[in-house]
């Protein structure tokens, strides 16, 4: 199992961080606040650690946990760190009215993600329309829940399925 | 449940909006736990 390394301290972080160690994986946090990254590491146990934010990440596959509004200028700032990385981006860029998306008419946030990454930093679009608590309690009456995953590269999606699907870990993770 | 190439992430993203929507027509309050406030 490999090591899933997760960028945002949050909700999301939180939820996915705990189900990634679940299933077995080493998880690192990092967070703009190295306190709530030492946090979140001691409360998802498993050995987590605290990695240092804008530092390159010890996981290949990283989970984007930041807010839509924040993620391109976190992204530019990890900058080359993110080379040959699978990237996870689980945001939502809609106004927080709801009159509409953050991102240009012509395009979508993970494309907007992915023009700012390294060039072969593979972006997968995953988790977003999953609410953090519902992830976090596991199967609903035994059903495994639906993460649904979209990308150009088969195999990275296969990793982020296999990461933290159920095969394997039924008990823990309801991913399938 | 793989949807398919990267482009299906706009489709992810607006099934999103459609869900707040839906949510925010329906109870008429906000602040739900999916990374985006709805208005009151
Ligand atoms: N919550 C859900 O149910 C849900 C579901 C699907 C998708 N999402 C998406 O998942 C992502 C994370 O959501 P969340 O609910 O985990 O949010 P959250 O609880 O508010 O956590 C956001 C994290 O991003 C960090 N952050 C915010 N602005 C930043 C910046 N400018 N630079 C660096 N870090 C920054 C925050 O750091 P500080 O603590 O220091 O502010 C925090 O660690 C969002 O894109 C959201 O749309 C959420």
């Amino acid at each position: 199992m490999g090591t899933i390394s997760i960028i945002g301290s949050g909700g999301m972080a939180a939820s996915i961080g705990g189900l990634a160690a679940k299933a077995g994986h080493a998880v690192e946090v990092t967070s703009r606040d190295a306190a709530k990254a030492g946090a979140l590491a001691l409360e998802i146990g498993a050995d987590a650690t605290a990695g240092g934010f804008g530092e390159a990440p010890s996981g290949d596959i990283v989970i984007l946990a930041v807010p839509y509004s924040a993620a391109l200028d976190v992204v530019r700032q990890y900058g080359e760190k993110l080379a040959g990385k699978i990237l996870v981006d689980i945001t939502n860029p809609i106004k927080s009215d709801l009159s509409g998306f953050l991102t240009p008419p012509d395009s979508f946030g993970a494309k907007e993600i992915a023009k700012v990454a390294p060039a072969n930093t593979i972006v997968v679009k995953a988790f977003n329309t999953q609410n953090a608590r519902v992830l976090a309690s596991g199967p609903v009456q035994g059903h495994p829940l639906d993460v649904f995953i979209a990308g150009d590269d088969a195999q990275a999606k296969a990793r982020v399925r296999r990461s933290l699907r159920a095969s394997d870990c039924a008990r823990w993770i309801p991913v399938r | 449940m793989d949807t398919g190439p990267l482009i299906m992430a706009r489709t992810l993203e607006h099934a999103c909006m459609l869900w707040l929507g839906l949510m925010a027509h329906s109870l008429k309050h906000g602040n739900f736990a999916i990374g985006v406030s709805l208005p009151g």
